[in-house]
């Protein structure tokens, strides 16, 4: 059983490989981008068999067997045009005639020990609390039980009644997308039991992956410098650690977040596959429209950033090259989500519950407003024990570096878009605003990595962080 | 200048990463000594190896009653939600008065009072409770898993097998 569960989860990361080695075939020969492809590979590859598991239960016919052939013949075949792809052989239609790509500037100088030792520790205790957390609670938190694994029980044992999950009240959510519900289930029925380890494994490979996009994005836009001081910051945050094993579907939501954003800031380091780039973005970001509806916001967000950013001439975006990548890559996916939304899922009772007159009372109500602000400020006080607060005191400390602004305009403009589409959804929630409220420690969570990404790069490098970088300076 | 800039950067550095150390000493402790998740799971576990002794009764799927003694919306909603994650992909339709959640969550009823599913599931703590129920429903205790929960079917009604209930 765990053999068939490792398999199953080996494909779909062979699948991402594939797909990432395609779109980006003249990656630096580094340690960074190398870690940014199989980061990638993760969230790319879980998302697109959660897709096509999705298809399977719609369109029956093909037995669990034969789904999991067809999978694993797609991957094989991925992986191998990626590899050719890769190693030169084949030629990319999307880089045809294109020349070497543009290095970023990442400094190769070591850094001191010291620096090095102190992330690591930070990291490594972060790891022990999330493995410990792991194996302490094998059903996962509160909401991964009665809600996701609850939806991921229905799709697997529930047959040709599956459908039977879009009849559950609304106090689990049966409105919320099915990504995580359907790798799961897919999961359980390729390893032919319903095991813990199932949706365990896929937290713990969600988490990782998340360190490795932001850390290695980090050292190809940056240095090693900032990706160690990234590293440290998303792993000694406690929110981020007690959720990153509670097997619910903010972490995922945070990966494709972040992996979104990063692909969009790699863009202008590695111009000759912007193409790619582009369109494996645009897959990401409708990958958390397919996550959790606070996905959704995210897209339109990134979306409406990039087009702001460019109408106010801060950045040229290429329609080839970038625009249209980006609506291919993300197209396929939105459908699928439309279908869903439009077909199957109830109306999100946060919409569909309340009137026109309600959610205008409710909007004019400055209080609400008042209470939502102040949410705001507590809890970018206290998320992660102070995590913000530090970040921000360090990046004062630090100054900012010239020059590091790549996209970081968008970034910060989505980042901002986000919590303003939040704080529209509380002033306006049916629920009780103080309880619901809460709910910021996720959200914020959800952002926490794509935050560091905005935040980190942007901070002076140190004279004396690199312990050649005298010697590299006279050189 | 650059000196200031170079010591401000150092001590952003140091309290930076003192901060992050003594967070996350403190996360891994706070795990060790309390799992934030672990009094849930375990009492899934637990749910789960009582609701064995009753699946083979249960329909694969569609619905069936749920009924409770329980008056504390906490306490209800709790106990509900984890049969309902135990039983799945079954419904639990709620039979009687349910607590109002103040949180606005609800489960699903059963509509018409006159038609109720043939299984219930019964989680009662009352005794005494439970066979005020049994009376005034005309229920049938089909199987009997401890001191609090129960399969209680209509008495003639036909159960998952096809038996009647008597």
């Amino acid at each position: 059983m765990i053999a068939r569960l490792l398999i199953s989860l080996l494909v779909p990361w062979a699948l991402g490989f594939g797909l990432v080695r395609l779109a980006w075939p003249n990656q630096p020969a580094s340690w960074a981008a190398r870690l940014l492809v199989i980061s990638l590979a993760a969230p790319l590859g879980f998302g697109v068999v959660s897709c096509l598991f999705f298809l399977w239960l719609l369109l029956p016919g093909l037995s669990i067997g034969g789904f999991a052939i067809t999978e694993a013949v797609a991957a094989a075949a991925l992986l191998g045009w990626g590899a050719l792809v890769g190693s030169g052989r084949m030629k990319s239609i999307r880089t045809a005639g294109g020349s070497a790509p543009a290095q970023p500037d990442a400094p190769i100088a070591r850094l001191r020990p010291l620096i090095v030792a102190a992330c690591a520790a930070i990291c490594i205790v972060g790891l022990g609390a999330l493995a410990y957390d792991c194996f302490s609670g094998p059903h996962g938190g509160y909401d991964a039980w009665a809600i996701w694994n609850l939806h991921a029980r229905f799709l697997a044992r529930g047959g040709e009644h599956w459908r039977e999950l879009f009849s559950l009240a609304n106090s689990s959510h049966p409105d919320y997308p099915l990504l995580l519900p359907a790798l799961v289930a897919r999961s359980w029925l390729l390893a032919g039991a319903e095991t813990t380890a199932a949706p365990q494994l896929l937290a713990v490979i969600f988490t990782l992956a998340c360190v490795g996009i932001l850390v290695s994005t980090i050292a190809l836009v940056r240095n090693n410098f900032h990706a160690s001081l990234a590293a440290a910051f998303l792993l000694g945050a406690s929110h981020f650690v007690y959720n990153a094993v509670s097997q619910a579907a903010d972490i995922p939501l945070s990966v494709f977040v972040l992996a979104a954003l990063a692909l969009v800031c790699l863009q202008a380091h590695f111009p000759h596959d912007s193409a790619g780039l582009a369109a494996l973005a645009g897959a990401l970001a409708a990958l958390a429209a397919w996550t959790k509806n606070e996905g959704l916001l995210f897209f339109v967000a990134l979306s409406s950033a990039n087009a702001a950013v460019m109408l106010l001439g801060r950045q040229r975006l290429s329609w080839r090259r970038q625009i249209l990548p980006f609506a291919i890559g993300a197209l396929p996916i939105l459908l699928l989500v439309a279908y869903f939304k439009g077909y199957l899922a109830p109306p999100s009772e946060l919409v569909g519950g309340q009137s026109r007159a309600m959610m205008i009372a409710r909007l004019t109500d400055p209080a609400r407003y008042w209470l939502v602000v102040r949410a705001y400020i507590t809890w970018f006080a206290i998320f992660g024990r102070g995590s913000i607060v530090a970040l921000a005191l360090y990046a004062l400390c630090a100054g900012r570096q010239r020059g590091a602004s790549d996209n970081a305009g968008a970034t910060v403009l989505t980042l901002a878009l986000m919590l303003l589409g939040y704080g529209f959804v509380f002033v306006t929630t049916l629920y009780d605003l103080a309880w619901h409220l809460s709910s910021l420690e996720r959200l914020l969570m959800q952002l926490w990595p794509s935050i560091l990404l905005a935040v980190v790069p942007l901070t002076a490098t140190p004279g004396w962080a690199h312990a050649q970088a005298k010697f590299k300076a006279a050189a | 200048m650059r000196i200031d800039r170079q010591r401000l950067q150092a001590a952003g550095l140091l309290i930076a990463l003192l901060f992050l150390a003594l967070s996350s000493l403190r996360t891994l402790q706070q795990v060790i000594v309390r799992s934030p998740d672990a009094p849930f799971s375990d009492e899934i576990a637990v749910y789960e190896r009582r609701a064995a002794t009753l699946r083979p009764l249960l329909p694969a799927s569609g619905a069936v009653g749920y009924i409770s003694d329980r008056d504390d919306a906490g306490d209800f909603f709790r106990d509900y939600y984890m049969l309902r994650y135990v039983y799945a992909p079954l419904t639990l339709l709620a039979v009687g008065d349910v607590p109002r959640d103040p949180h606005g969550g609800f489960v699903p009823m059963a509509s018409d009072p006159t038609k109720l599913p043939t299984l219930i599931i019964g989680d009662f703590r009352d005794r005494q409770r439970l066979e005020a129920r049994r009376a005034s429903m005309d229920l049938v205790v089909v199987a009997q898993v401890d001191d609090t929960l129960f399969l209680l079917c209509r008495r003639g009604a036909r159960d998952a097998q096809g038996a009647i209930c008597r």
